[in-house]
């Protein structure tokens, strides 16, 4: 019983020798997962689906290096999807984080050279950069998007219609049919200052750990969905390719690590509380 | 909501009212009972045991903005702290990743020191502005712990994911840890890496707690009171809409947005 | 004056503007006009109320709020009025119209400090050097790292040369793997943490130990099939999806509640400086 009563005390590093196995495993070995589509996720799918010709999705990507591990795969898929059914979009990233744009056109980049090379820049997607101001911001976009910007990231004039053809027809929150902000925990002002006010449906993408506080906008009806971290874009990914085979995106890869780091610290927890029973029996 | 309609004024001056009220009556000497919170109730017992061992503290104020509310509450936390650690004789070193926090953490700590008579411990270098971002910050604050050697580390105010990054580091040097946060999904990383943590409002309630102050105690009663209200307003809502339909009302009565 | 009271007069006065922004109306009430537009042009607009045409004159201290179909007000220029639309029009109070001044002289303020960060660490750092205490070659370094630094921030948006390749090196190429690095260090942190945390020492402990364990097998695919042969209530992600949509909303929300009528109690104790321990050490 003395060897059970050890369990809950195993040197910390054999747990990050596991951890380190757990999540570098998937490199070694080609691994792909089914996952269980969530409700959230199924939601903001279907949401899309319905998207009527003319509209516009505005993608507030505002994620940067480090929750790239749950925003990337989010943004990821949801791009192929809207790229997919020739859904115009426009990026943009209001007061979080100047470096999502850039990272949002390497994700469209790969996309677009890999899976749609028809498809382009200033007629099915804009770049808009970064925008400070906050719910002023935000606001100022829903009445008229050309006050808040003048030129978008290449610096092209919002009113030049040779290479930004998409944004002639898009001059405020009228023409914009979701907003879908990516980062690791979304701005809540989106909610009371776009939704509240003009009805305009909202979209999260989020890291794991942010999404407990907002299940219940989605509950409330005042988020039409969500993607919850690693999980949310593999199970996205999963709708648009219900094949296991043809799907590689980011989420789908990364779900693996995560479900094998999860079964590392729940196997670590058991391990650790045999010990607690067994020495807990020992003293009696 | 860019401007408060009449519900939002209306609950607006009803809560000021009550915590106002509460403050005032709390002043005059009729004050009141706030049940134990032990995490608030170790922070002296921790401050005791560093000055026993003659090893350093950690304040850390969280990485939210001074304007932010819990980095208010969390300053005010570090008044207390510093005043006992003053009085004991010992050392405070605050690490930060907002500048603007620096001169205020700077100014009371050497106050405490001052009131305590022993402005000579004071030392300016211990507040220390260490980083400009979180993860940065925690790096450089489990660097600090384990070159100072610290004794007991206090972790209060607004965390974002590199909490975690901070408590881990600190529970291997076997200090005594008390964290206390109002951001929710940072509560589970507290809780599994510090030895008492202080939740949400608990946080708010600190400098009542700690300093028994009459204004602060009053403050706390007003809130509860405020609370009592918002909760007979979601159950009457919750039942009118079981009962009478969604449009009935009570709920056009406390409608928002409108 | 002291300079205690001083301090309380200006947190004063600075508080009473935001509070008499947010509650006092953006028009004069009484003079304010609420009906449907008939028509609009540049001198006047044409409202009809309680079925009575009258004419607002537009004049440059006119706000006019468009009622949205959401019910929320919405600011907007005379001239983005259409016919049909239910406004409220009268003369401004001014005080939303100072706010982005006040906001920017509050964030001017605040970047005043930005330069004790510096000078902090410049103390501490010289002071090591000076007196050669243990490890004084990094504070070296740090010297260092801010020249370089500062030296590859010249290169933000430069088209090319040695600065932009210093900026690349120095942000992409270090800065942006390192933030990766040491976000990816949580995972091998929550694995320890909650292996020596984790016991079940009472019946809550067993109760949360459970639900972690739904939730954490609910997210990953390894629940799904663990468990897909059951009936669906039974399953692992469906029980997941409960335990978040249903029990942890209704412990967000309970937990928002408190903390936003204690942050309206701190809020208070500052705007009033009510608060002790943090800044006085007497009534005032």
């Amino acid at each position: 019983m003395e060897w059970l009563a050890r369990l809950q005390s195993i040197d910390r590093r054999w747990i990050y020798a596991a951890i380190w196995v757990a999540c570098a495993l998937p490199f070694v070995v080609n691994i792909k997962l089914p996952v269980y589509v969530s409700p959230e996720t199924r939601r903001l799918y279907e949401f899309i689906e319905k998207c009527p010709p003319g509209k516009v999705v505005l993608v507030d990507s505002a994620w940067d290096a480090g929750s790239q591990g749950e925003n990337w795969g989010q943004v990821e898929v949801v791009f192929e999807h809207l790229l997919r059914k020739r859904i115009p979009f426009i990026i943009t990233s209001v007061e979080v984080t100047p470096l999502g744009p850039q990272f949002a056109d390497q994700v469209i980049e790969r996309l677009v050279r890999e899976k749609f090379p028809d498809r382009k820049y200033g007629v099915d997607w804009v770049n808009l950069g970064y925008t400070k101001g906050g719910w002023q911001a935000m606001q100022q976009i829903a009445k008229d998007i050309r006050q808040q910007y003048k030129k978008d990231s290449r610096g092209y004039s919002l009113d030049d219609a040779e290479h930004l053809p998409l944004m002639q027809r898009v001059r405020n929150i009228e023409d914009i049919y979701l907003i879908y902000s990516v980062t690791y925990s979304p701005l809540e002002d989106w909610i009371p200052f776009i939704h509240g006010v003009y009805g305009t449906p909202i979209a999260f993408g989020c890291a794991g750990i942010q999404s407990t506080t907002y299940y219940r906008y989605l509950l409330s009806g005042q988020l039409v969905g969500m993607l919850v971290g690693v999980r949310g874009a593999a199970e996205y990914d999963a709708l648009l390719h219900p094949n296991l085979r043809d799907r590689n995106s980011m989420g789908t890869k990364l779900i693996v690590p995560q479900a094998f780091g999860h079964l590392v610290i729940i196997v670590a927890v058991i391990l650790g509380n045999i010990g607690y029973f067994a020495a807990r029996r020992r003293r009696g | 909501m860019e401007h408060a309609n009449l519900q939002i004024f209306i609950a607006i001056v009803l809560f000021s009212f009550l915590i106002l009220w509460k403050i005032f009556t709390a002043r005059r000497g009729r004050g009141g009972f706030i049940r134990r919170i032990p995490g608030l109730n170790e922070i002296d017992e921790a401050i005791g045991r560093a000055t026993e061992m003659g090893r350093p503290m950690i304040f850390h104020p969280g990485v939210g903005e001074v304007q932010n509310v819990g980095t208010l509450a969390a300053l005010g936390v570090l008044g207390h702290v510093a005043r006992k650690a003053a009085q004991m004789g010992s050392r405070v070193i605050v690490t930060t990743a907002i500048p603007v926090v620096v001169p205020v953490a700077e100014d009371i700590v050497k106050q405490a020191y001052t009131q305590a008579g022993r402005s000579e411990l004071f030392n300016s270098e211990d507040i220390r502005f260490l980083a400009a971002s979180g993860d940065q910050l925690a790096l450089a604050t489990a660097n600090v712990m384990e070159q100072e050697k610290t004794a007991a580390h206090f972790f209060f105010g607004m965390y974002d994911y590199t909490s975690l990054l901070l408590t881990e580091p600190g529970q291997r040097t076997g200090a005594i840890q008390i964290a206390g946060t109002d951001q929710y999904f940072q509560v589970p990383f507290f809780i599994a890496s510090c030895d008492y943590t202080v939740i949400g409002e608990e946080l708010y309630a600190a400098s009542a707690y700690l300093t028994r102050e009459p204004t602060m105690l009053g403050s706390l009663i007003g809130q509860d009171y405020a609370k009592i209200i918002v909760l007979a307003v979601i159950v009457l809502g919750a039942l009118s809409t079981t009962l009478l339909g969604s449009q009935n009302f009570f709920v056009q009565l406390i409608g928002v947005y409108r | 004056m002291t300079k205690r009271r001083f301090i309380a007069l200006v947190t004063f006065l600075a508080g009473l503007y935001y509070f008499l922004e947010f509650v006092v109306p953006p028009t004069i009430p009484w003079r304010t006009v609420r009906g449907e537009v008939v028509s609009v042009s540049p001198q006047s607009i044409t409202l009809l109320v309680n079925g009575q045409q009258q004419q607002i004159p537009v004049e440059p201290t006119l706000k006019v709020y468009r009622e949205r179909p959401t019910g929320a007000p919405e600011s907007v220029e005379p001239a983005q009025l259409r016919p049909g639309d239910r406004v409220s029009a009268g003369p401004t109070t001014y005080l939303s119209d100072w706010l982005t001044p006040v906001n920017n002289f509050f964030i001017v303020l605040g970047s005043m400090a930005w330069g004790m960060g510096l000078i902090s660490l410049a103390m501490v750092h010289s002071g090591n050097i000076r007196r050669r205490r243990p490890e004084w070659y990094g504070s070296v370094v740090f010297f260092l790292a801010v020249g370089g630094g500062i030296v590859a921030g010249l290169g933000y948006g430069a088209e090319g040369g040695w600065l932009k390749e210093a900026n690349d090196v120095v942000f992409n190429y270090l800065l942006r793997p390192m933030s990766s690095t040491v976000f990816s260090l949580l995972a091998f942190h929550m694995a320890t943490a909650s292996y020596r945390a984790f016991r079940v020492k009472s019946g809550e402990a067993a109760l949360m130990m459970t639900s972690a364990f739904v939730v954490m097998l609910g997210q990953i695919p390894i629940g799904l099939w663990l468990t897909h042969g059951l009936p669906s209530f039974l399953q692992l992600p469906v029980m997941a999806q409960w335990v978040l949509y249903i029990a942890n909303s209704a412990a967000v929300r309970g937990m928002w509640f408190g903390m936003m009528v204690g942050a309206i109690a701190v809020g208070l104790r500052f705007w009033l400086s009510l608060e002790r321990g943090a800044f006085f050490d007497r009534e005032l």
